[in-house]
């Protein structure tokens, strides 16, 4: 896959909203989407590797049923998009899955809750590491806005 | 123990078996008090249920109306009862629940408020209640001491119904799994010194450390070679649950009991004991063992508190006659006031202690309002004040503090128990509530319309209306499902943020769908037993990372 743009979340299932922008995004580009999603150690970290496994599994079939929707709500359904699920360090993990695509945007929308990590440090680790540009999408728990 | 008063009419007509001088057997009299409170907590919790009501306040007032029939229903409550056998296993189930990771990155402001708020609020109150109504300085201290102790259950139903945030979630019951114990201890010291033990802050602070360091230190080890050593070695669903409950009462008594043990005159807390059990077993066990066990285990405990919860709360309504209030109205009045202050000022200012000490954990606004006003207090504070005897305290100071105790417990439950959902949707924490729930009467009248719509072909199959009408009747039906299937789409594109839990909802649903259909091939003898037997572990273990992916998945 090459030219790809891709979509980058983690600690779940991405936020409806921004993936919706990443697929429209790659879209209007004609370019293939990477979705990867990271089981992060602050999130995952206590599972042993087999149950890992399971919610490696388990999570990848949500995020293509997700995928199936929100192509057919932005009427792309032929739209080539795939979907990664990783276990480690955000950023490694991201490193890792760019190095042999080489994407020309990285786009990174997470639900992060209140305090919990870093968008603007991770987007400037990301950037460095894999020398795209890095965009964060708007993902605040309600409890932000107080 | 619970005793129930023999019900005259019941008796009369021969139920109660009676032993030869014509007495009912004790145990009998047990077993009926435990079957006629289960079956009302039952009746409370289907009725709660329907009218959307918070059951552990429902139960409350059940036990009120229950306490109306006089001699029918009364129970006699012993504190050991509820602090040696129902006490444990609630809080083990919360601790179970409670991920160590979230919990880890909360630390700070969760055992500021436990250890340093419980402090405070003990010395606080009971200056208080000293200053203003002469409790001697025991007693005072005793009740700021058990007064402190937070109960979270009714809250976290809230929370959960409501779909709050995941960290508010934790910081509410981290608080609280710890401050019972602060209080526990603080309440010991208190009643240690009415006896006539010799107190120096030193001294007191010592006993503290060693009581909370030790019972920590008991749950720990005894939860560790439960959770590394049997639930993560050991795949049967049923030994492993029954460990899990010979632990939660094991660490108790073994912390309690310790000095006996080693043969000194000394003890550990037994409720931290249970807490750091729960946690080890929830950290290094319950994620370590098989999917099949991790839902009998779960199922298990959610039963078990189920049914503890009933009996606690049905006893505080059946306990505390609201006009025994009416007597110290004005001592009850000042304890709430007080409470309710001091409450206020330990999360806000420790809040902001948090802040300077951790930047990157500060407590929103929203939720400090929510912790304030979310701070009931139920079954420890209850338990405790009911250990308070006229032969230590005097009979005019315990019966004063007695009183106040049932009069915030009760205030905690009814008043503030019944107003958190209106706070935290006002606050705008609860979740994707009201969408989820248009969401939801979209769907509801679409499978409505599909059961009309099927009736109405039924009774035109089967010549009951004649077939024009059933097929314009059909024809209308499909229109109206086509509306609200239109609607229904509207109104998801217009709140994307339904998706993840309706995604998660309906694979749910499918999967127990599956489940069921597997066991009808099972039954069917379609397949071999041991396929069926394959399926059905690789099925649980679907559900079982669908639960964690919900668990952790922060909306």
């Amino acid at each position: 896959m090459k030219e790809s743009l891709v979509y980058v979340s983690w600690g779940g299932t991405g936020q409806p909203s921004s993936v919706r922008q990443a697929l429209k995004r790659a879209a209007e580009v004609e370019r293939p989407m990477l979705y990867l999603a990271v089981l992060d150690p602050e999130n995952f970290g206590d599972l042993d590797s087999p149950t890992t496994s399971l919610v490696v599994e388990e999570l990848k079939w949500l995020l293509d049923a997700q995928l199936d929707l929100v192509k057919s709500q932005l009427g792309v359904e032929d739209h080539e998009v795939e979907v990664l699920v990783k276990v480690g360090d955000v950023a490694e993990m991201v490193e890792q899955a760019v190095k042999p695509i080489a994407p020309t945007d990285i786009l990174v929308g997470a639900p992060l809750p209140a305090g919990y990590t870093e968008p603007d440090a991770l987007t400037e680790l990301l950037a460095r590491v894999t020398g795209c540009p890095v965009t964060v999408f708007p993902a605040r728990t309600p409890a932000d806005s107080s | 123990m619970i005793g129930l008063q023999l019900p005259s009419v019941l008796a009369s007509v021969g139920f109660l078996a009676t032993e030869a001088n014509g007495e009912a057997s004790e145990f009998l009299r047990q077993e009926i008090a435990a079957v006629v409170l289960l079956a009302i907590g039952a009746g409370v919790a289907v009725l709660a249920k329907r009218l959307k009501f918070p059951y552990t306040v429902a139960l409350v007032l059940a036990g009120f109306a229950a306490s109306t029939l006089g001699e029918l229903v009364a129970v006699d409550v012993s504190p050991d009862l509820i602090l040696a056998l129902l006490v444990p296993p609630l809080l083990f189930e919360a601790t179970l629940h409670l991920p160590w990771v979230k919990l880890k990155a909360d630390l700070t402001p969760v055992l500021l408020l436990a250890v340093f708020g419980t402090a405070a609020g003990t010395l606080g109150l009971g200056w208080l209640v000293h200053a203003t109504l002469g409790i001697p300085w025991p007693a005072a201290f005793a009740f700021g001491a058990l007064i402190s102790a937070t109960d979270p259950v009714a809250v976290i139903a809230f929370f959960k119904s409501l779909g709050t945030p995941k960290r508010l979630s934790v910081l509410v019951e981290g608080e609280s799994l710890f401050n019972d114990a602060v209080a526990v201890v603080a309440f010991t010291l208190a009643v240690g010194v009415a006896e006539g033990t010799e107190f120096s802050v030193g001294g007191a602070a010592i006993d503290f450390i060693v009581v909370s360091v030790g019972g920590l230190a008991v749950g720990a080890v005894l939860g560790y070679v439960v959770g590394a050593v049997i639930l993560a070695r050991l795949d049967d669903a049923l030994i492993e649950t029954a460990t899990t409950l010979a632990l939660a009462y094991g660490s108790y008594l073994l912390a309690e009991r310790f000095g006996a043990v080693v043969g000194a005159e000394f003890h550990f807390s037994g409720i931290l004991a249970v807490v750091a059990a729960g946690l080890m077993v929830g950290t290094v066990g319950l994620t370590n063992t098989s999917p099949t066990t991790r839902i009998t285990l779960e199922h298990f405990w959610e039963l078990l508190t189920f049914l503890v919860n009933s009996m606690v709360f049905l006893t505080i309504g059946l306990t505390i006659p609201p006009q025994v209030l009416l007597k110290e109205l004005d001592a009850v009045l000042i304890a709430l006031v007080g409470v309710l202050v001091v409450r206020l000022v330990l999360v806000h200012g420790l809040s902001i202690v948090t802040q300077r000490l951790v930047p990157r954990r500060r407590i929103p606004m929203k939720y400090r309002h929510v912790m304030m006003w979310g701070g009931l207090r139920g079954a420890i504070s209850l338990a405790l004040v009911l250990t308070m005897t006229a032969e230590v305290f005097g009979e005019e100071t315990a019966e004063t503090v007695r009183v106040m105790t049932f009069g915030v417990v009760l205030f905690t439950l009814l008043i503030q128990g019944t107003t958190m959902t209106g706070l935290i949707r006002r606050l705008g924490l609860s979740g994707t509530a009201d969408n989820e729930m248009a969401q939801q009467r979209h769907q509801a009248r679409i499978a409505m319309r599909r059961a009309g719509q099927s009736e109405v072909g039924r009774l035109g199959a089967e010549g009951v209306l004649f077939s024009d009408m059933a097929d314009a009747l059909a024809r209308t039906y499909q229109r109206d499902i086509a509306s609200e299937s239109s609607s229904l789409r509207d109104h998801f594109t217009g709140h994307p943020e339904l998706e993840a839990s309706m995604l998660i909802q309906a694979r749910r649903d499918a999967l127990v769908a599956e489940r069921s259909a597997l066991a009808d091939i099972d039954r069917t003898g379609l397949v071999d037993t041991q396929v069926a037997t394959d399926l059905a572990v690789e099925l649980n273990n679907r559900m079982a990372a669908l639960d964690l992916i919900e668990e952790r998945w922060e909306s």
